[in-house]
């Protein structure tokens, strides 16, 4: 029996209306493509902090980074053009920890929320009795170390953090920002798995990081490494006569054999003291920032690692 | 009788003040720093009167009281230090005065032990050593004015504090960040009824005695078994902080010893408390949750239980909110009920005023007599002199440990 001229309507119009009300969720399910001048406006203190957020935001996000490839976060000062291009951002994120020492200039110039990644994560504190630290500049101890970055655990969480921020900031992105943190959490988890089986060609006893500063406490404390550091948590810090004869001292005592110059410091105080020591000099380690050949964090931490392993390997 | 130890303290102290040798005084480094901490309350209260409320010794007794006003002073040297704190307050009818603790402490023993003598606060559980201006609450939980007695617990004698040594546990992965430490002390209880009021109390016979002392405290007389004369006091208390982010602490404690029928009387305690900072070092919310359990065991009053538990969250704009609940098991030898008490609290911590906080308080109570109360308080404290008081601040926290 054919179905009546009326039922066939009914029919095609449920359909049509099916399919019309199926397109229309997978627009609203789907994020919806921000367009360029849409992208969310993110102005990172940090090209660290640059880098993730890139990651995790993919196109939706607009990332400008203040702190351009090779400056030095601990003495950079932004200029009147940084602020003015602040005062444009939808969100700006710092490092945190004390590294931005002109963060109260940066909230004078911006309405965007601000947020410090590095606040929720655990801190380290210099301190002389902490047998992370074989030795260290009397002025450091106390001080809380800005570079967290070094651990890459600490940037699986700092993806988290960021994904919070960018949902806040942009609740249609919320299911992008999510997957890409966690896609951005596993490769960090597979960086931590390489690094302690590169690391663990290294005896334990032999993991003394003598470094320019003390960048890499973060780094030692994850992987097993006591640190060395020739000048404070900054390169500001400069060591006086009594902590460079202390730091002969713990060279000559533990028998250090291997020190790492840094990409960004001036390597003259290091060079001397190789000379006085017998240490030998590694190749230079990427501390506070990435530069032009290493410009992404897994690179990164990747060339400190190969950096560190084959120093010491060489015997 | 124990020579008065206030005797040796002043003793002690006046010889190094006259003993006219500057360079002896400077090389110990004598420095008396005075500090002063001021409590008031006003309270009203709905289902009862003030005297049918089991309070404790500087619990708000009257519409209007002054908690106490602590003045603290001390010195210290390489190897002495001392301490005095004289408590002033004003209960709604008279003012009183008493000496709160005066020891001498020993911070250099071997094994970076502390030993302290003299009258102190016990290092029993985590509240009983806490200052009136160290509690967020106004008064003193159920269960502790109950086993512990109105002034808390009180010694004079001598305690001894031992860290362990990290080794002893460091191979246990969740303890590696921790802290551990053990206090063994012994004293006498302090009298129950040494609460100086303008009026000694020498004169008073013991009908006077009784008549004057649940006057001037409002208290129920029969309060259940609580130390006197000697006891010994135990407590293995452990610190986890994995980061400045979290921070646990757990402690059991125990007291023996005997009642003042000279029958034996033991109380036990198990002790937790979360602390909980937003942002670690930087200012954020922080949350303070602190429990108790404690069990008195006695030959006049069997077993009894009681407990309570309270949680503070505090904001970064200046406020404060908190819940405590506590729960006294019932005594049949005193005819009791269970009793409990819930107890909301609204802090404000003035930012033009860091030492100060202004506390709203509430308590329902379900008393052991029967029946049920409830009080409402408002409450300002203020701390003055050196660093605004000794403890953290105007507010402080709950179980801060001098």
């Amino acid at each position: 029996m054919n179905p009546s001229p009326s039922r066939r309507f009914a029919t095609r119009a449920a359909s049509s209306l099916l399919a019309v009300l199926f397109a229309l969720s997978a627009l609203v399910i789907s994020p919806r493509p921000l367009t360029a001048a849409e992208s969310l406006s993110v102005t990172a203190l940090h090209p660290i902090i640059g880098d993730l957020a890139r990651q995790v935001g993919g196109d939706r996000v607009a990332v400008h980074d203040l702190l351009p490839l090779g400056g030095d976060p601990h003495s950079f000062t932004p200029a009147a053009t940084d602020l003015i291009k602040l005062s444009k951002a939808d969100l700006v994120l710092a490092s945190g920890k004390k590294l931005e020492v002109y963060l109260d200039k940066v909230r004078t110039s911006t309405k965007a929320e601000i947020i410090e990644v590095g606040r929720r994560i655990p801190s380290i504190t210099v301190n002389a009795k902490d047998p992370l630290f074989l030795c260290c500049p009397a002025h450091a101890h106390g001080s809380l170390d800005p570079h967290w970055w070094h651990n890459p655990r600490n940037m699986e969480r700092a993806a988290r953090i960021v994904q919070d921020a960018f949902t806040k900031a942009d609740p249609g992105g919320a299911a992008v920002y999510r997957e890409r943190a966690k896609a951005y959490g596993k490769r960090m988890q597979t960086l931590d798995k390489w690094v302690k089986k590169q690391v663990s060609a290294i005896p334990r006893r032999e993991r003394k990081l003598v470094t320019a500063h003390l960048a890499f406490g973060y780094f030692a404390k994850e992987y097993g490494f006591q640190c060395v550091g020739l000048q404070g948590l900054t390169r500001v810090q400069e060591p006086s006569v009594r902590d460079l004869a202390a730091t002969v001292d713990v060279v000559r005592k533990e028998r250090l054999q291997v020190a790492f110059p840094e990409r960004l410091a001036n390597p003259k105080l290091l060079e001397s003291l190789a000379r006085e020591t017998g240490l030998r000099l590694g190749r230079p380690l990427i501390a506070d920032n990435m530069s032009t050949s290493v410009h992404d964090y897994e690179s990164m931490i990747r060339a400190n690692v190969s950096s560190i392993v084959d120093a010491f390997k060489q015997k | 009788m124990p020579i008065p130890v206030n005797t040796i303290f002043i003793s002690l102290l006046s010889a190094l003040l006259l003993s006219g040798s500057l360079a002896w005084a400077q090389s110990i480094n004598l420095n008396v720093e005075p500090l002063a901490h001021i409590d008031t309350t006003a309270t009203v209260i709905d289902g009862a009167e003030f005297e049918d409320l089991p309070l404790g010794a500087h619990d708000p007794s009257d519409e209007f009281v002054l908690q106490g006003l602590e003045s603290r002073f001390t010195f210290n040297s390489p190897y002495l230090d001392g301490t005095l704190i004289w408590n002033f307050f004003y209960d709604g009818d008279e003012w009183g005065e008493e000496n709160e603790e005066a020891y001498l402490t020993f911070p250099t023993a071997p094994g970076n032990a502390i030993l302290r003598g003299g009258r102190m606060l016990n290092r029993f559980g985590v509240l009983n050593n806490t200052h009136l201006h160290g509690r967020e609450w106004r008064d003193v939980p159920l269960v502790l004015t109950s086993f512990l007695g109105e002034e808390g617990l009180t010694t004079e004698g001598a305690d001894l504090t031992v860290p362990l040594p990290s080794s002893a546990f460091a191979s246990v992965p969740v303890l590696r960040d921790a802290s551990i430490g053990f206090t063994l002390g012994y004293g006498v209880a302090r009298e129950h009824d040494d609460h100086g009021h303008g009026d000694e109390d020498e004169d008073h016979d013991d009908e006077l005695e009784d008549d004057h002392r649940e006057d001037e405290h409002g208290h129920d007389e029969d309060e259940g078994p609580v130390f006197d004369d000697g006891l010994l006091t135990a407590r293995l208390a452990g610190a986890f902080a994995p980061n400045e982010f979290h921070r646990l602490l757990a402690g059991v404690s125990l007291a023996l010893g005997e009642d003042e029928d000279n029958g034996d009387l033991t109380v036990g305690g198990i002790d937790l408390t979360y602390h909980w900072s937003e942002f670690g070092y930087d200012a954020g919310r922080e949350l303070n949750w602190s429990s108790e359990f404690l069990l008195r065991d006695s030959d006049a009053g069997g077993q009894q239980f009681g407990a309570y538990s309270r949680a503070l969250l505090r904001f970064p704009n200046p406020f404060g909110v908190g819940l405590r609940v506590g729960v006294l098991e019932g005594d049949h030898t005193q005819d009791t009920e269970t009793s409990w008490r819930i107890s909301p609290l609204l802090a404000w911590y003035p930012p033009t005023l860091p030492n100060a906080t202004v506390r709203l308080q509430g308590n329902h109570i379900e008393l052991p007599q029967g029946g049920d109360a409830q009080t409402v308080n408002l409450g300002f404290s203020i701390g003055l002199g050196g660093l605004g008081g000794f403890g953290s601040g105007g507010g402080g926290h709950e179980g801060h440990n001098h």
